[in-house]
């Protein structure tokens, strides 16, 4: 229960935790990478994104869950596809985590934003450039709720009863629903000047691509 | 536009306008400094008297303490012995004389080490003090007025006193009793005690008989019709009963929520309080049900008029229910009243020519009068003022957001809308929070469960804490008073110089270690049943055994 395990879950020995850090820092690289020809300079200008989002989720920590990362993995799927959502998800997770709390709960909070990222990739939140706002809202109401509910399963345990679970479950909805007006507040907000910042992004690994196979045919 | 200068222009009158009317102003306040008031001050024409309770430690102590009505205090008396929680109430008692002597007037104070003081109420010195029997508990109960002498209820028995010298006319011993007030009724007193009995004894100190209760009785029985009116305890609910003193017969009247109140007698109306809230009950042929007002109230409630009474809400910040019983015995007026101090409260309002004085958990006398009497500054710390701001700021930002929206600014105006919104839901979150949690979690399991044989009979209907540490169990028993598990948690800790080692979380208070044992998480237990709220918003019952086990 919420004062058995402590506020987060169990307590990782200091080999788990850092088995649990390589295995997370290795997918998030491994997406981040993959997957075709990568721009150095996306790279770059990504990876500068999960610092400035972990750098806010740090700031905004005094405010109980108010979490600009759920938008920003929304985004970063949308434009740049599943496998770099879920690699900015974990990163900035990882990253933020390891200067607000860092241990069992940081592997659901990074599949719940990844979670997030796909949910993004796929819920068309891009149509012809433009950014569909009132869907993006929607979207990103649906998964607060479904973040609160992937990270409150890092607190389960094989004593707990479904029906404890559903009142630990219960328990957090006022902040779930913090975490969606946050969210709201963040699509409003940041999400056209990230739209915009994303859309470049994404061109730019698009032109690159697009040079690349000039110079194959040309060779 | 309109619409929207309409709906910004109503939520703000909405906020601004005045919960519920008021005929009383504050006047004065005074930090009775450490400790809490858990039992209502007594007045009379000159001064308002009000006594601390708390659990003792240091060179700090209780005290008992005289204001004038306006405010200003004139004597302390303090007991350099008791370490209890004190809460037996005070007693006020006119000059007289009798057959065994005359007296002065008398403030009468039972305290929680057994002894029981008379002192002088202009000046504080002790005019008499008599020892009773100490038992992890001394004097706990109201003692009762009767003629030249006082009949107070002590730890296992009854004692009755001399007013003019303390002298003692009679002792006598019964069963274990706590917050066991005394009646006269049928030439007999009667008590209730901890272990299901309700006792009567004669003016020659004799025991006659013992009536068999179905749990226990914390308050003195309520006479009605020549009936005695009980509201006995068990350990998550409650049965109001009546005994019939014709024909010795108990049956029950109702059964109830838990923590019972200290019934009030209201013209032909007895008032019952518990978890569940207010019942008013008559009894003419039969004693019957009237009329139930939900609530939560366990303390002390008084009259203020003949049909008017203040019962203490005992929940954080929701001060008392103000409620008028009607001819029929019903509930006629629902009202709230609320001080900036409200805390925990189970002292009910003391009432003398246009004042009213009240205390609460919080330790804060206050004193509040009608319209004739002169208004000083109030000092509410800020807190009205903060308040309005806030609404300013919120009617603010709401009818910029109208402002822009009707300029087209769209983007503009749902920015500065849902930045509203989402301050305001973080100022509301931790209430809403701990009332949400407290709706979900059913913390009334039974402490028969967790009770063992082995610990003090003492211990009986008292909070007990038990760690299970490492190296052997603790068990820490006999304490009263607190309200949720880690308050209880750091007296029991106090006494055995356990450490406690906390973190602040976003969903309240987490232990991280007791006594520097920090394993893999502790996990608390209330009456056997796990806890699942943060232990700053676990709230317990009176009876309860909260177990600390590691994960």
């Amino acid at each position: 229960m919420f004062q058995a395990l402590g506020v987060h879950g169990p307590v990782l020995t200091p080999l788990a935790s850092a088995l649990l850090d390589i295995t997370l820092v290795s997918v998030a690289f491994a997406f981040f990478v993959g997957g075709g020809r990568t721009n150095r300079m996306a790279m770059g200008m990504l990876a500068t994104m999960v610092v400035a989002m972990a750098a806010l989720r740090v700031l905004m920590q005094p405010l109980p869950n108010v979490q600009p990362i759920t938008v920003a993995a929304l985004l970063v799927g949308a434009h740049l596809g599943v496998r770099r959502g879920v690699a900015f998800a974990i990163l900035a997770t990882l990253l933020s985590n390891l200067l607000i709390s860092h241990g069992w709960w940081t592997l659901f909070q990074a599949a719940g934003w990844s979670l997030v990222a796909v949910i993004g990739a796929r819920a068309n939140l891009i149509q012809n450039g433009e950014l569909r706002m009132p869907r993006l809202a929607v979207a990103s109401v649906v998964t607060a709720l479904l973040f609160g509910f992937v990270s409150t399963l890092s607190l389960v345990t094989s004593s707990m009863t479904p029906g404890a679970f559903v009142v630990l479950l219960g328990q957090g909805w006022p902040f779930d629903a913090v975490h969606a007006l946050g969210n709201l507040v963040f699509v409003v907000w940041m999400a056209p000047s990230l739209h915009q910042f994303l859309s470049g992004l994404a061109a730019s690994e698009t032109e690159s691509l697009a040079v690349g196979e000039v110079h194959g045919v040309d060779a | 536009m309109r619409r929207s200068a309409v709906l910004c222009a109503l939520l703000l009158a909405s906020f601004l306008m005045p919960t519920g009317a008021a005929e009383w102003t504050a006047n004065w306040s005074a930090d009775i400094g450490p400790g809490y008031i858990t039992t209502s001050p007594v007045v009379d024409e000159e001064r308002v008297y009000v006594r601390t309770s708390g659990f003792w430690t240091g060179t700090e102590r209780p005290e008992v303490m005289a204001f004038s009505h306006e405010g200003a205090l004139e004597w302390t008396y303090r007991s350099e012995t008791t370490t209890q929680h004190d809460m037996a109430p005070l007693l006020l008692k006119n000059a007289g004389a009798g057959s065994c002597g005359s007296w002065p007037d008398l403030l009468l104070v039972g305290w929680a080490n057994g002894d029981f003081s008379a002192l002088h109420p202009e000046n504080g010195t002790l005019a008499w003090n008599v020892n009773t029997h100490l038992e992890g508990w001394g004097v706990t109960g109201a003692p009762l007025l009767d003629g030249d002498h006082v009949v107070v209820a002590t730890r296992n028995g009854m004692v009755r006193l001399c007013l003019a010298d303390g002298e003692v006319d009679f002792s006598v011993n019964l069963t274990l009793g706590w917050r066991n007030g005394v009646t006269y009724a049928n030439d007999r007193y009667w008590t209730g005690s901890e272990t299901g009995h309700l006792w009567s004894v004669d003016a020659a100190g004799t025991a006659v008989e013992a009536v068999n209760l179905t749990g226990q009785l914390r308050h003195a029985p309520v006479v009605l019709e020549q009936r005695l009116l009980l509201h006995v305890q068990h350990a998550t609910s409650s049965t109001i009963q009546a005994y019939n003193l014709t024909s010795g017969t108990l049956i029950d009247v109702l059964a109830s929520g838990g923590s019972p109140a200290i019934p009030l007698l209201v013209g032909d109306t007895v008032v019952f309080g518990d978890n569940d809230g207010l019942t008013s009950v008559r009894c003419d042929s039969t004693c019957r049900v009237v009329d139930r007002l939900p609530g939560k109230v366990n303390g002390e409630m008084t009259s203020t008029s003949d049909t008017e009474f203040f019962a203490p809400v005992n929940a954080p910040g929701e001060g008392w229910i103000v409620a008028e019983v009607n001819a029929s015995g019903g509930f006629a007026v629902n009202a709230s009243f609320s001080t900036p101090h409200d805390g925990f409260g189970t002292s009910a309002p003391a009432s003398i020519d246009g004042w009213l004085f009240l205390g609460s958990d919080a330790g804060v006398l206050m004193a509040y009068a009608t319209t004739s009497a002169p208004v000083e500054a109030f000092s509410p710390e800020g807190q009205n003022g903060f308040h309005l701001l806030g609404m300013v700021v919120l009617a603010l930002a709401l009818g910029g957001s109208a402002w822009l929206a009707q300029g087209g600014r769209f983007t503009s105006a749902w920015r500065l809308f849902s930045l509203t919104l989402l301050c305001v839901a973080l100022v509301l979150l931790p209430d809403v929070s701990q009332t949400w949690s407290s709706t979900l979690v059913d913390d009334d399991a039974p402490v028969s469960v967790e009770w063992n044989d082995a610990w003090p009979d003492a211990w009986l209907g008292t909070q007990v804490v038990v760690f299970e540490l490492p190296e052997g169990e603790v068990a820490v028993g006999g304490m009263v008073g607190h309200a949720t598990v880690w308050s209880l948690t750091q007296e029991a800790a106090q006494m055995h110089d356990f450490s406690l080692n906390t973190e602040e979380t976003s969903l309240g208070l987490y232990l991280l270690s007791i006594n520097g044992t920090e394993g893999s998480g502790w996990e608390y237990f209330l009456n056997g049943e796990r806890g699942a709220l943060a232990v700053n918003d676990a709230i317990i019952e009176s009876t309860v055994v909260v177990r600390w086990s590691l994960a």
